[in-house]
C-alpha cells in the first residue's frame, strides 16, 4: 500500500539531533507528528508495545525508523538485530541517519537489513534536501503494511 | 753436571737444556722411560728429578694411559715426529694446566733419542677462554639490547596504533553534536532573520562559520587517522589516471579560485597504493591553490625520473612560499604558517607526509617567500608492463 502520510519514527539520543530533524521534517511539509525514542532500548519498547507504548493511538507503529547509531543502553546495530528477528516487524522500513561515514558502519547495517544508510549532511540545505527526498521517496514505496 | 770434560757443542746444548723457559725431557725410544728432565719441567709439574726418571709418559700424566703413550711411540717412530697442540695435564699438586707437546726422534751417535718440548700454553688458553667468554657476553648483551628495542618500539607503535584509534573515534563522536550546531545556526540564519539584528545575523553566522572549520578539521583528522591505519598493498599504479582523478577531486577549488594548472608531462608508472596517491595529491594540489595572493593561482604538475629507479612528482604553485626554516615543521599535525587569512587545518601536508611513508616513498620541497614553492614526492617506478597484468 501507498502510504500518502508516513510515520515516521525518529530513534536518536541526542535531544538536539531529534529537534533539528523535526524542524527540518516540518519545513519539508510532513503532516503526521515524528514519534520520538531516545535510545535504542526504549526503541524497542515502542515497537513491542510496552508500558506507555502499549497506547498505539498515541503511539501508533511507524512506517519507517530513522536509526542513530551511537546511542546508550541499546545501539543501533542491536535495534536492527532484534528487529529483523520480529516475525511481525521484519519487513519494517529501517534508513539509518548517522554521523558516521565509516565504511564499516555502513557494511554492517546493511548486513544486519537496514533498508537504506544516510550520513547526516553538515549544512541546512543538505538537510533540507534529505528529508524532500525521503518524503518523497516514501509517498511513492509501497509499504507492507505491519502489526 | 756441567764439567770441564765436556766438549764445546755439548756444553752449549747443557745450557741452553737447563735454562730453556720450555720443558724437555730425553726418552729411551727401547723402554719409552724418560732418561733426562730439565729443571723447568721439574719446577712446572713439580715432580723432583727422581720422579720422572725411569718413568714413563702416562705415569705423569702427559699421556692418558699406557695404550695411548704405545699408540704415540708408534707414531714417533714411523713420522719421526709427535705434535699436540693442546693437551691437558695435572701437575703433582692437581693444578690443571695446558700444554702444547711436540716431541722428535734423534740420531744421536749410534743411537737414537727421543727429545719431548713441553710448552705452557695454560695462561694463553685461558685469555683465549676469557676472549671467548667475552665475546660470548658481548653478543648476548646485543641479543638482549636489539630485543629490548624491539620491544619498545613494538610498545610505541602500539600505543600510536590507540592513539590514532582514539583520535578517530572522538573525531566521530564530534561529528555528530556538530551537524545539530550546524543546522541550528543556519535555521537561526534563514528562518528568524527577520527577528535578528545585524549583529544577531552575524553572531549566527560566526557559529556557523567556526561549524564549518570544525567539520573540516574533523574530516581531516579522520582521513590522517584512515591513511595511518588502512591496509596498503603496494602495486604497480598508472600515474595518469591517478593524476586525473585527484585534478577531477579538487575541480570546485580550481574553478573557485580560477587556477590555471598545467598537467602534460610523461605520467611514467609508479609503485604505490592509487588510493592514497590520490589523496596525497589532492592535498598537495589543495595547498598549491590555497596560499596565493593577489592573482591568479598557476599549478604545474610533472615529473622528472631520478637514479635509482625513483620518479619524483612535482606540483609547483606561484603563491607566497615557505621560508626554509618552516620546510620540516609544516609536515607536522597542526603547524599551520599564517593566521586565518588562508582557509586550513593544518593537517594536510601531515596527511601527504603520512601517506608517503606508508608508501614507502619521500616527500620534500623547495621553496622561499615570494618565489612560490615547488613540493616533491618520490616513488619507485614500475615498469608499464606490469600495469597491464
Amino acid at each position: 500500500m501507498i502510504v500518502d502520510n508516513p510515520i515516521i519514527l525518529v530513534v536518536d539520543d541526542d535531544d538536539c539531533a531529534a529537534t533539528l530533524v523535526s524542524t527540518v521534517f516540518e519545513r519539508a511539509g510532513l503532516v503526521l507528528p515524528l514519534q520520538f525514542a531516545r535510545d535504542g532500548a526504549e526503541a524497542i519498547a515502542y515497537l513491542s508495545g510496552e508500558g506507555a507504548f502499549a497506547d498505539r493511538t498515541q503511539y501508533p507503529l511507524p512506517t519507517v525508523i530513522l536509526l542513530d547509531l551511537n546511542m546508550p543502553r541499546k545501539n543501533g546495530f542491536e535495534v536492527l538485530a532484534w528487529l529483523r528477528q520480529q516475525p511481525r516487524l521484519k519487513r519494517l522500513h529501517v534508513y539509518v541517519l548517522s554521523a558516521s561515514s565509516q565504511p564499516e558502519d555502513i557494511r554492517r547495517c546493511y548486513d544486519l537489513g537496514a533498508n537504506s544508510y544516510l550520513v547526516k549532511p553538515g549544512n541546512l540545505e543538505g538537510l533540507m534536501n534529505q528529508a524532500n527526498c525521503l518524503l518523497a521517496w516514501l509517498r511513492l514505496s509501497h509499504i507492507s503494511a505491519v502489526a | 753436571m756441567i764439567t770441564d770434560a765436556l766438549p764445546a757443542s755439548e756444553l752449549r746444548y747443557r745450557r741452553l737444556f737447563e735454562a730453556a723457559r720450555d720443558g724437555i725431557l730425553m726418552l729411551d725410544p727401547a723402554t719409552r722411560r724418560i732418561i733426562d728432565v730439565n729443571p723447568f719441567l721439574m719446577g712446572f709439574l713439580g715432580y723432583a728429578r727422581e720422579e720422572f726418571l725411569g718413568r714413563e709418559l702416562f705415569e705423569i700424566g702427559l699421556l692418558k694411559d699406557e695404550a695411548a703413550s704405545q699408540a704415540a711411540f708408534r707414531e714417533l717412530l714411523t713420522n719421526g715426529r709427535i705434535r699436540y697442540d693442546d693437551l691437558p695435564l695435572e701437575t703433582k699438586d692437581g693444578r690443571r694446566v695446558e700444554v702444547e707437546f711436540v716431541s722428535n726422534v734423534y740420531q744421536e751417535g749410534d743411537r737414537k733419542v727421543i727429545q719431548c718440548n713441553i710448552r705452557d700454553i695454560t695462561a694463553r688458553k685461558n685469555n683465549e677462554r676469557l676472549l671467548r667468554e667475552a665475546d660470548l657476553k658481548l653478543s648476548l648483551h646485543a641479543a638482549e639490547l636489539e630485543m629490548l628495542v624491539s620491544r619498545r618500539t613494538n610498545e610505541l607503535r602500539l600505543s600510536n596504533q590507540q592513539l590514532e584509534t582514539l583520535v578517530a573515534s572522538i573525531a566521530r563522536d564530534l561529528r555528530a553534536p556538530l551537524r545539530s550546531m550546524q543546522g541550528f545556526s543556519q535555521l537561526l540564519v534563514q528562518d528568524r532573520a527577520a527577528k535578528l539584528d545585524q549583529q544577531g545575523r552575524e553572531y549566527a553566522n560566526y557559529i556557523n562559520t567556526a561549524a564549518v572549520m570544525m567539520d573540516r578539521l574533523l574530516n581531516d583528522l579522520l582521513a590522517l587517522s584512515q591513511i595511518s591505519q588502512q591496509k596498503i598493498e603496494l602495486v604497480p599504479v598508472a600515474l595518469d589516471k591517478v593524476v586525473e582523478s585527484a585534478l577531477s577531486g579538487c575541480e570546485t577549488a580550481i574553478i573557485e579560485s580560477e587556477a590555471t594548472v598545467d598537467s602534460n608531462s610523461p605520467w611514467p608508472a609508479v609503485v604505490a597504493h592509487a588510493t592514497t596517491l590520490r589523496q596525497v595529491l589532492v592535498n598537495l594540489i589543495g595547498n598549491a591553490l590555497k596560499f596565493v595572493v593577489g592573482k591568479e593561482p598557476k599549478v604545474r604538475l610533472h615529473t622528472e625520473e631520478r637514479p635509482g629507479g625513483v620518479v619524483r612528482i612535482w606540483v609547483e604553485d606561484n603563491g607566497i612560499g615557505i621560508p626554509a626554516e618552516y620546510h620540516e615543521r609544516i609536515f607536522q599535525v597542526f603547524q599551520r604558517l599564517h593566521a586565518t587569512s588562508y582557509a586550513g587545518t593544518g593537517i594536510g601536508l601531515a596527511i601527504v607526509q603520512k601517506g608517503v611513508e606508508r608508501m614507502s616513498g619521500r616527500v620534500g620541497l623547495t621553496s622561499a617567500p615570494g618565489e612560490g614553492s615547488r613540493f616533491w614526492i618520490e616513488l619507485p617506478k614500475a615498469s608499464p608492463a606490469a600495469l597491464t597484468r
